[in-house]
């Protein structure tokens, strides 16, 4: 991980030379021994980002393994997933998946880079006409059809927002450390209702990679490895007619099945999350559809068991996206892999048998996760 | 990705998105149906997601429908709309099944939420493009 930053300072790609060379040599490898390379650009960035021959620049020649994964907010998830494909299959040993983006740049703020840039435009692209930008909108209209359809106030995605704020004041990576009362979300502005500034990301410019190893070469390294058990995707796409209701009710819950199955557990099994909580609704729909919970029940969850520190089902134990750092999907998989190794300092978990981390994209619509544990 | 910074941005329309706005223009509300399952479907499909037929036919809706969910920005992120917040943007439910968008339109003394009737109305953006959007039904509007 390189530094997170709210300046610019250097394009995507050079950020993640860096992040390539220190996760190489974390996992105690030298370049030569990394034969993949999973490149997970951002969205809101130009391929020029993050192009091919970053290969080139990060000085890895013996590539038998390589790609720029596009899948929006699960492409991080995704890298891992096609990553361990590769590793069972024989293609590959030492797969680097990376992650960066600069959604800062000079003379322009975040909020512009990710709203002008990416109109939330569906197959009619009749949105942009509307003056439906940015992705907040289409979380929003996510929101607001939840708390109609199930009866719930904004006051459910408070408890979302104020659990990542007590995770960040935990966690010295995180952007965002003051406490965070009922009453400063009642406060805090709307952007596009009903989302309020304290329910959306923390922009940072950054680069996070990984490397996917053979389990022999994990089970014989003295550091500690994470391991995948279990892996699965969901997209359901957006059916807008009646009788669906894509917004709330979202693939994740066949990407859970498949995952869930191939690790052989169930989600009474789950120890802890992490969600690609970019908005603090998808928090909500993801414990429904993950099935922690039944829909319309996450807020009630929330407030009976516990999702901050102490929590029966921590979740975001970083500060997520909305207190932590938004690195889109790399954020989930930065925290997770901390945790399982035992590194997360002051916010270490101590049951860490299965863990749900998950990324989604779009507006909802992509989803994929991991079972990962120590 | 740079747009114009004067005036309501237009999408670049899809061949096969092509039917709707031509019917916008005439102030029609287009959808399609499937002449294979007869499922409507909301534009624009090159298959029924239904059957998966590619018999799709347009026909114009009775433009009422609900309010399926909507969003109020209070922050402007185009120049075009920033003497326009807050302004409303739904998803409308037409009485035949599809969702389309539009912006709502309400005088002060009405209020509105999810399942409120609506009716499609049009209006001329930028002088030239007629755009479809919504009045609560048996409201007036500013």
């Amino acid at each position: 991980m390189t530094e997170l930053r709210r300046d610019y300072t250097v394009a995507s790609w050079q950020l993640a030379v860096e992040s390539i060379g220190l996760a190489i040599e974390d996992a105690g490898l030298k370049h030569q021994d990394i034969d993949g390379l999973l490149i997970n650009k951002s969205p809101i960035e130009d391929l020029s980002a993050m192009p091919m021959d970053l290969q080139d620049y990060a000085g890895l020649r013996n590539l038998s393994l390589l790609n720029v994964v596009e899948a929006e907010g699960s492409s991080m998830i995704q890298t891992l997933q096609q990553a361990t494909m590769a590793i069972q299959s024989g293609m590959a040993k030492k797969v680097v998946c990376v992650f960066a983006d600069t959604p800062l740049q000079p003379g322009s703020s975040a909020a512009e880079s990710f709203a002008i840039a990416m109109p939330m435009m569906g197959k009619l692209g009749i949105e942009i006409a509307n003056g439906f930008y940015s992705a907040i909108a289409a979380y929003a209209m996510a929101a607001q059809r939840y708390l109609s359809v199930y009866d719930r106030t904004t006051d459910d995605l408070a408890l979302v927002a104020m659990a990542n704020r007590e995770w960040a004041m935990l966690n010295p990576l995180a952007k965002i450390k003051k406490p965070m009362t009922m009453e400063d979300h009642h406060a805090s502005p709307w952007l596009v209702e009903p989302l309020r500034m304290l329910d959306c990301a923390y922009p940072v410019n950054g680069s996070i990679a990984v490397v996917v190893s053979d389990v022999e070469y994990a089970d014989n390294h003295p550091d500690q490895a994470a391991y995948i058990y279990g892996m699965g995707q969901g997209h359901k796409g957006n059916t807008n007619r009646r009788g669906y209701q894509p917004e709330i009710e979202t693939g994740a819950k066949n990407a859970a099945a498949t995952a869930y199955k191939m690790a052989g557990i169930t989600v009474d099994d789950i120890d802890a999350c992490e969600f690609y909580d970019a908005f603090t609704i998808s928090t909500l729909v993801n414990l429904e559809m993950y099935g922690f919970c039944e829909k319309g029940t996450a807020g009630k969850f929330i407030a009976e068991k516990g999702i901050g520190p102490g929590g029966q089902l921590p979740i975001n134990t970083g500060g997520g996206h909305t207190s932590g750092y938004y690195m889109q999907g790399a954020t989930a998989v930065s925290e997770a892999v901390m945790q399982l190794r035992n590194k997360a300092g002051e916010r270490q978990l101590t049951k860490l048998d299965n863990m749900l981390v998950t990324g989604y994209g779009g507006r909802m619509q992509y989803h994929a996760a991991l079972i990962m544990g120590q | 990705m740079e747009y114009p910074k004067e005036g309501v941005i237009w999408p670049v329309v899809v061949d096969v998105a092509e039917p709707f706005y031509e019917g916008m223009q005439k102030h029609q509300v287009l959808i399609q149906q499937c002449q294979s399952c007869e499922t409507y479907l909301p534009p624009a499909q090159a298959v029924c997601d239904e059957c998966g037929s590619d018999k799709l036919e347009w026909l114009e809706s009775s433009g009422k429908g609900e309010i399926y969910s909507y969003v109020v920005f209070h922050r402007s992120f185009h120049p075009y709309f920033d003497d326009k917040i807050p302004y409303t943007v739904a998803l409308v439910e037409l009485e035949e099944g599809p969702r389309v968008m539009g912006h709502i339109e309400f005088s002060a003394d009405q209020t509105y939420s999810v399942g409120s009737k609506v009716v499609a109305d049009f209006k001329t953006i930028d002088k030239k493009d007629e755009l479809l959007f919504f009045k609560l039904e048996g409201g007036e509007n500013k």
